[in-house]
């Protein structure tokens, strides 16, 4: 046994020549049918390791009392992802429900990357959006918010907007766990896309409809249409989002310099990760699970020993794999047969959890702050022509504390975790193109609508960094619009104190063009986890209809589906 | 005296001192994984004992001691795509975790003799 390791262990290059299959070239290439093994068994995560075991170690298996996989621990990812939806489902079916809802819950907060502030409710050109700025980031999953005022425009709007993030919107489509980390290359792609949809609601109009005569005497009978109040709701805008990081290379060397500069940054992060870690696998996993499995688990290691090398002489992966698998649950099983194991492997997983976050602060730290956010809206405005909005987000979070010094007092260039004024703090720049969708014949305004440039400050007040009471926030927005505002003309209607009907595609210039600016302040609550209440007042030095100075107020309600626990398994 | 692979923990003599090394899986010949932290039993007042890692972050050093401990060592990165390492102890393989998305933890129980 102990030749074939060390050939295993220092003449890994040799074995590879002599034992791997011709059409196999690299152990660390999974294949597409060793992929579709893998999953078929719900080993995916295990799969590198059952190829190399299979294709590189082969004939080790038959050869050897033990080798690495007996021991599914040995990649506890592995082991804490596969014992978590049995053990979430176990913690459920007991009288330990509530410790469950908690542990999933600070599970999710644990997870959720929404530590900075994140934007709730539509962006500024929404009918009744609260934000005059648009932020980089939104929700981690799906977000709703009901919203009511006016920026720019001289009407009050009243918004419904739902949002959606890229990733957790996939994960919960494929059926997969949205809280839990996928470990995918994937998952970096789509969690910078965010998409979000808003309709106005309770927007007054009207609508033409003819009559069947008259009812009366005293009523003419040249009445053959009358004009109904409506209130409908309609499309707003949608908008798709996409930030973007500066692109990295991990073969390049100042990604590299970067990489292990963060890593010595966040040491005492990563450090408190791992000891939690450990903490948490001796609750589950203790001197004595190990000491009884040696009595209990023989058999199930024998067969799987067993099948495991006759699949390998018969050249059979997926029954390698299948006989892995019987043997891995059996092991998962008999961890979470013990009274508290299904907690403990909870928290486990909270504690894997918090390790993931704490490598991805390295990473991007390590490849730097997002560069910005870009995103698309196509907005059609009550009673205007629609428009193609560009906006370019720019953003700089706070989170540190103060500077560590060394015993000489030099900068360590790492910050301690004391909360100052700008902990958690956050500064946004927006910058947006406008643009009408099309131009009817004969218009006297250009393609070009305006150009917005805003900024806004964030502060969180009370409770913690990551989850304060509250968010205050000031905001400044200037608008230049090249052209008084479009104002569509309905077929409905007739031109004023005449009875003349005008045609469908009618338009009307009203106010004036040039700047508009527009400064607001606000305060948004967090009721609970999820739950927020903006309220803003703004001050404009005139909207887009009319001239003057004009104060308003805005109100929002919003929910972040983040924070649902029961999403937190799938749902097989 | 090594540490010897067992059924569910490999077992060594206490007192003795133990280096493991991360390794690649063949057929890489290097890998860009490093060992971010590992700890091993737990100090006078029960918490976890960090052990020694080298400056490179290849390698860690323990001390054996009595009874069943577990070693738990986390793995990090800079290389998105999933890569399977190897810990290894002289010419034993004790462990081959996936490090996947960045990041990866392994557990070896250690019982000392």
């Amino acid at each position: 046994m102990s030749r074939l390791r060390l050939r295993r262990c220092i003449l890994t290059f040799s074995l590879a020549l002599t034992t791997v299959r011709p059409t196999f070239t690299s152990a660390q290439i999974v294949t597409p049918a060793q992929q579709s093994s893998c999953a078929r068994y719900h080993e995916t995560e295990r799969c590198q390791q059952l190829v190399n075991e299979f294709y590189v170690a082969h004939s080790l298996l038959a050869a050897s009392p033990s080798v690495p996989l007996d021991q599914p621990w040995g990649d506890t990812v592995a082991l804490g992802d596969k014992m978590a939806p049995k053990a979430i489902l176990l913690q459920l079916s007991t009288d330990l429900k509530a410790q469950a809802d908690q542990a999933a819950q600070k599970a999710l907060q644990t997870i959720s990357t929404s530590a900075a502030v994140t934007q709730i409710g539509g962006s500024p050109s929404t009918s009744g959006s609260t934000n005059l700025v648009t932020k980089p980031t939104t929700t981690d999953f799906l977000s709703v918010a009901a919203e009511s005022g006016a920026f720019t425009d001289t009407l009050n709007g009243n918004a419904l907007t739902l949002q959606a993030n890229g990733l957790g919107l996939t994960k919960y489509l494929t059926n997969s766990p949205v809280f839990v980390r996928w470990n995918s290359g994937l998952a970096d792609r789509l969690q910078p896309l965010n998409f979000t949809v808003s309709m106005n609601v309770a927007q007054s109009g009207s609508s033409t409809v003819p009559t069947t005569g008259s009812a009366n005497a005293s009523t003419p009978t040249s009445i053959a249409s009358v004009i109904l109040p409506a209130n409908n709701t309609s499309f707003g805008s949608f908008r798709a989002a996409y930030t973007i990081y500066r692109p990295y290379n991990p073969q390049d060397k100042t990604f590299l310099a970067n990489w292990k500069k963060a890593i010595a940054a966040n040491q005492s992060f990563l450090n408190s990760a791992g000891s939690a870690i450990k903490v948490a696998l001796d609750a589950l996993i203790g001197p004595d699970v190990i000491q009884a499995m040696s009595g209990n688990l023989v058999t199930a290691q024998s067969e799987w020993h067993q099948a495991g090398a006759a699949s390998e002489r018969q050249d059979n992966f997926d029954a390698f794999v299948a006989a892995y698998a019987t043997y891995d649950d059996a092991v998962c099983d008999y961890i979470l047969s013990r009274s508290d194991a299904p907690k403990n492997a909870l928290g486990l997983s909270r504690a894997l959890d918090a390790f993931n976050a704490a490598v991805y602060i390295v990473l991007n730290q390590a490849r730097g702050t997002p560069l910005a956010t870009v995103s698309y809206t196509y907005s059609t405005p009550a009673s205007k022509p629609a428009t193609h909005d560009f906006t370019a987000v720019l953003s700089e979070l706070f989170r540190e504390g103060r500077e560590i010094k060394d015993a000489s007092g030099k900068d360590t260039g790492q910050k301690d975790s004391t909360r100052t004024f700008l902990s958690g703090a956050q500064l946004t720049g927006n910058f947006t193109a406008s643009l009408y969708t099309k131009i009817p014949t004969g218009a006297t305004y250009g393609r070009f609508r305006d150009l917005q440039a805003s900024a806004e400050f964030d502060k969180p007040f009370g409770g913690t960094i990551a989850e304060p009471r509250g968010v205050f926030s000031v905001a400044g927005y200037g608008q230049y619009q090249y052209n008084p505002t479009v104002l569509n003309i309905t077929s409905g209607n007739l031109v004023p104190g005449t009875n003349i009907s005008l045609p469908a595609n009618a338009q009307v210039l009203l106010g004036t063009k040039g700047w508009i600016g527009v400064a607001q302040g606000k305060i948004a609550f967090n009721i609970s986890k999820g739950l927020s209440l903006p309220v803003a007042v703004k001050w404009s030095n005139k909207t887009d209809l009319t001239k003057g100075n004009d104060i308003r107020g805005q109100l929002g309600l919003s929910y972040d589906l983040s924070a649902l626990s029961k999403l937190i398994s799938s749902k097989d | 005296m090594t540490l010897q692979p067992g059924s569910f923990a490999a077992s060594d003599a206490t007192g003795s001192n133990e280096t493991i090394t991360l390794q690649p899986v063949s057929p890489a010949t290097s890998t860009g994984a490093s060992i971010a932290s590992a700890f091993y039993g737990n100090d006078a007042s029960g918490h976890p004992k960090p052990s020694t890692v080298a400056a490179d972050q290849k390698s860690l050093t323990i001390t054996v001691t009595s009874g069943i401990n577990s070693l738990v060592i986390t793995l990090v990165s800079p290389n998105p795509d999933d890569e399977t390492v190897q810990l290894c102890q002289g010419s034993t393989v004790l462990a081959t975790p996936t490090v996947r998305n960045h990041s990866g933890v392994s557990t070896i129980f250690i019982k000392g003799t």
